[in-house]
């Protein structure tokens, strides 16, 4: 029964080598996330989850300022104009023509 | 304690001389303090004297040089270069590698100034007066720029608020029997 | 109102309840198990969190300004001490936002420090920190205050040297206490002028009793204490050397928490800061110059987590000017925003250090973006937040800031520090992510790239939408204390934005170059200057240690040795007693003459006696 057992786990050693590549993820469970090999030279193995939660943050990051950019732009740009003294007309200010005397 | 006091009485018994065995003596009585053995030797005059010097700290005669005698204490003890350990290779094997150095090497005075958490004597890519030149020179720039930006500081001119009715003299809880003149705030 | 208050009092009673009984639990001589810190600590500190969202939500909703419970603690005739709590703004919003920091810190930690053999014992420092901050951050008296003050110091000299066996990390754990002490010294001349002249530590009094006093001496050890402690200009040099610590405790000490005791501390004394111009002009010109020293620091250095120091540092001197601006609400409202930003920024660097087997060099890196996606995109978010983008947590403050000194009257050459230390925020937060995240991977090729861990994962996440929304949420439910400026010139309103872009543009032109074969060498004396921090620990750290040493050895060991020991010791009495000896045995040579004269002499004395 040993015996045969272990040429099963021969027969699964073999096949993981075959079947191993750097896309592959195992599932094992251990220390939280999924377990992920170190890769030599190669692309990394990344989950859909990790990618997915990568661009969550970003687009809510983006979806947020551009959100308030649009609703909010006097947070940036000043809330009320500066007032500029030079365009003021006489007329505004009740000062009279100056030929009135 | 006890390897050293050992070692001591086996040298003496080999030697089997009678200034062996007072070492050993003396190492025995010391209860406390520094045994007349640790203690550094008789400044060496003749070059036999050196040489006996050298050997005793382990170092070849070319490389001691004892401290200058000037009744300072120091005696035969070796004047080693003011070297940090930071200088030293962090990647040999050292004996005890936190303080990076060999057993039986000889010890500097002032070794515990050199260790690695006090005085670092590592070269540095410029000269300590540069250094100190620039720094110093870059700090006296800006106390000096902002004594200037105090004699000339930066604002929005704002006027004081203006009201009407005497600048609210009446609303501001003054004296209504008191006639004030008008304060004009404009002038055309 | 009466139960408002106890709501207060108590929820605090249940936070500390809460932090305490991990630390009891270990008091048993049962070891624990590797999960005691996830399960006792982090938890214990999740729950301080939740708790401590009520009295916050209680302050808002009511509207309150300050609840104060007072017990007494000690009496003497003359002087009274009490165990006294304030709830005000700061402390009841500081108190959540150290929290959520910190559970979410705890939970990395777990993650990164799991090899760690006493892990629990890290998890204790960590969490005996907190209680510490807590205690610094609601206490209503300087005596209550300094033991909060003291424990943060303490247990940061624990925290940096962890790895206690490194002697680099030793060296950066006695800077962080030597320089904390120089600090202290400030705060004890503070505290005991106040006792002295004011006759009391409760703040409200001393606030009412310091009306008509001068104030600049003990205002200036303030000063001093806040310098020492929040890392500003002269001694700031423990800030970056702490990160020699695990990047946890830079997480949590030398980002969020502990450097900012010191600027806490003077928002706290602001009201007795006021009215005196000389020390917020200190204030001022101190925090610009260290905010643009800091600033170039941080420009040339190559190790992650150095760089996030040194921003850090830069942050506290821009927090530093704002208290010279007398505006100490919105250095307040800095320390919040930036406790998320930037414990994020480092959680980002300690995954990103541990996926390259413990690489903390930048140009090592590169082409993270592609292979730890997640922890890059915080990265980056971390950075922006930092250099204030519109609307992410770093803008609500940074901005404000900016307005404010544009608006006020204040030293011109200070402003102009402030904005060239912004602008120099955008390069050095671009460089990190250039390096970081973009291009091609520099590293090892066999690296454990790996981020696919709830510990990692979550916290930095927590932080990240903190990061974004923080800053809206804390200035919105803020109630300013001083009338804001609202109407200003645009170009005061945009400057912050302007020169962040101006630095941004600096920074890409530069960093174009850097992937073009062009023989640009940089100038070697400026970024000498720059990447050898300004020279200032290097002269500092060598002349004064080596002269003190030297003279105490001169004067300890040689001269009072060879004066008490043997000159006037041994070699005294021998040279006294010569003379005494010699005339003695000279005397006793058995000549006639001198018994003779022996003999008169003592006739001559018996005879004057009887006459």
């Amino acid at each position: 029964m040993s015996s045969f057992g272990r040429m099963l786990g021969v027969l699964r050693g073999g096949t993981r080598l075959i079947r191993r590549g750097p896309q592959r993820i195992m599932t094992r469970k251990a220390g939280g996330g999924p377990h992920i090999e170190p890769q030599y030279r190669q692309f990394p193995q990344l989950t859909r989850n990790q990618k997915f939660q990568s661009e969550l943050i970003s687009g809510a990051m983006w979806f947020w300022i551009l959100w308030h950019l649009w609703h909010d732009p006097d947070a940036v740009l000043g809330h009320f104009p500066w007032p500029d003294a030079s365009e003021w007309t006489d007329e505004e200010l009740g000062i009279p023509a100056d030929d009135e005397e | 304690m006890a390897v050293v006091g050992f070692r001591r009485w086996a040298r003496a018994l080999s030697k089997g001389q009678g200034s062996g065995i007072s070492a050993l003596f003396s190492g025995a009585r010391a209860a406390s303090g520094t045994s007349k053995a640790d203690l550094p030797g008789a400044y060496p005059k003749t070059p036999e004297e050196r040489a006996a010097a050298a050997k005793k700290y382990n170092m070849r005669v070319e490389d001691y040089e004892p401290y200058p005698d000037k009744g300072e204490g120091y005696g035969d003890y070796p004047k080693l270069p003011d070297r940090s350990q930071h200088e030293r290779a962090p990647w040999y094997q050292w004996d005890p590698p936190d303080l990076r150095r060999n057993w039986g090497e000889p010890i500097h005075w002032d070794f515990d100034m050199y260790i690695r958490n006090r005085v670092d004597t590592s070269p540095t890519p410029l000269s300590w007066n540069s250094m100190c030149k620039q720094l110093f020179g870059f700090i006296g720039f800006m106390l000096f720029m902002f004594y200037l930006g105090e004699k000339f500081p930066c604002y929005q001119p704002v006027a004081p608020k203006q009201y009407p009715y005497n600048n609210l003299y009446l609303e501001k809880g003054g004296d209504p029997n008191k006639e004030l003149e008008e304060v004009k705030n404009y002038e055309i | 109102m009466q139960s408002t208050s106890l709501m207060m009092s108590s929820s605090l009673l249940i936070i500390f309840a809460f932090l305490t009984t991990p630390l009891i639990s270990t008091m048993t001589t049962k070891p624990h198990s590797h999960n005691w810190s996830i399960i006792w600590v982090k938890n214990s500190v999740k729950m301080s969190f939740m708790i401590s969202l009520l009295p916050l939500i209680l302050f808002i909703n009511e509207g309150l300004e300050t609840i104060i419970t007072t017990w007494s603690w000690m009496n003497t005739s003359t002087f009274d001490i009490s165990i006294s709590f304030k709830f005000d703004l700061y402390s009841v919003i500081f108190t959540p936002v150290a929290l959520y920091v910190t559970w979410s810190i705890l939970e990395f930690a777990s993650w990164y420090m799991h090899s760690d053999p006493v892990m629990n014992r890290f998890f204790k420092y960590l969490l005996l920190f907190l209680i510490a901050m807590l205690i610094l951050v609601t206490s209503n008296n300087m005596f209550q205050l300094f033991i909060g003050w003291e424990g943060v110091g303490i247990m940061s000299f624990l925290l940096i040297g962890w790895w206690y066996g490194r002697a680099d990390a030793n060296v950066a754990a006695i800077q962080a206490v030597v320089y904390n002490r120089v600090g202290d010294i400030g705060l004890i001349l503070f505290m005991a002028w106040i006792a002295m002249n004011l006759n009391s530590w409760e703040m409200n009094q001393m606030f009412t009793l310091a009306e008509n006093k001068d104030l600049t001496l003990p205002l200036l050890g303030l000063i001093l204490a806040a310098t020492g402690k929040s890392a500003q200009f002269g001694l700031h040099p423990w800030l970056p050397s702490a990160m020699e610590g695990p990047t946890p405790v830079s997480a949590l000490l030398h980002s969020s928490t502990m450097v900012v005791a010191g600027i806490f501390l003077l928002i706290r004394m602001s009201p007795l800061m006021e009215n005196n111009p000389f020390i917020l002009t200190t204030c001022l010109c101190l925090g610009a110059l260290t905010t643009l020293f800091t600033a170039i620091c941080a420009l040339t250095q190559n190790d992650i987590k150095k760089i996030v120091a040194f921003s850090t540092s830069s942050q506290l001197g821009l927090m530093m000017v704002t208290i010279g601006l007398n505006q100490p609400q919105l250095a307040f409202l800095h320390i919040c925003t930036h406790a998320f930003f930037k414990a994020m920024l480092f959680l980002c660097s300690g995954s990103l250090i541990h996926s390259l087997n413990d690489e903390q060099d930048i140009r090592k890196m590169g082409g993270m973006h592609f292979l730890t996606p997640f922890t890059s995109s915080s990265l980056t978010l971390g950075s922006l937040a930092l250099t204030g983008t519109p609307f992410l947590a770093g803008f609500f403050s940074k901005d404000a800031i900016i307005e404010s000194m544009n608006t006020s009257y204040l030293n011109a050459w200070a402003l102009l520090l402030t904005l060239i230390a912004t602008s120099f925020t955008a390069i050095y937060s671009l460089r990190i992510v250039y390096f970081v995240t973009m291009g091609y991977p520099r590293f090892n090729p066999l690296s454990p790239i790996n981020e696919n861990s709830k510990p990692v994962i979550n916290p930095i996440k927590r932080l990240a939408w903190g990061s974004i929304i923080a800053g809206l949420i804390i200035t919105s439910n803020m109630t300013p204390m001083k009338n804001p400026v609202m109407t200003m010139p645009s170009y005061a309103k945009m400057a912050a934005l302007i020169v962040t872009v101006i630095g941004l543009i600096t920074a890409l032109e530069m960093a174009r170059n850097t992937s073009k074969q062009l023989n640009i060498y940089p100038k070697q004396t400026p970024h000498l200057c720059s990447s050898m921090l300004g020279f200032y620990p290097l002269i500092t750290h060598r002349l004064p240690t080596k002269l003190t040493l030297q003279l105490g050895q001169n004067i300890a060991s040689q001269t009072i040795d060879m004066t008490w020991l043997e000159k006037i010791g041994p070699k005294a009495t021998s040279t006294m007693n010569l003379p005494l000896i010699t005339t003695t045995s000279n005397a006793q040579k058995g000549m006639i003459k001198a018994y003779l004269m022996l003999f008169i002499l003592t006739f001559t004395l018996a005879m004057a006696l009887l006459i």
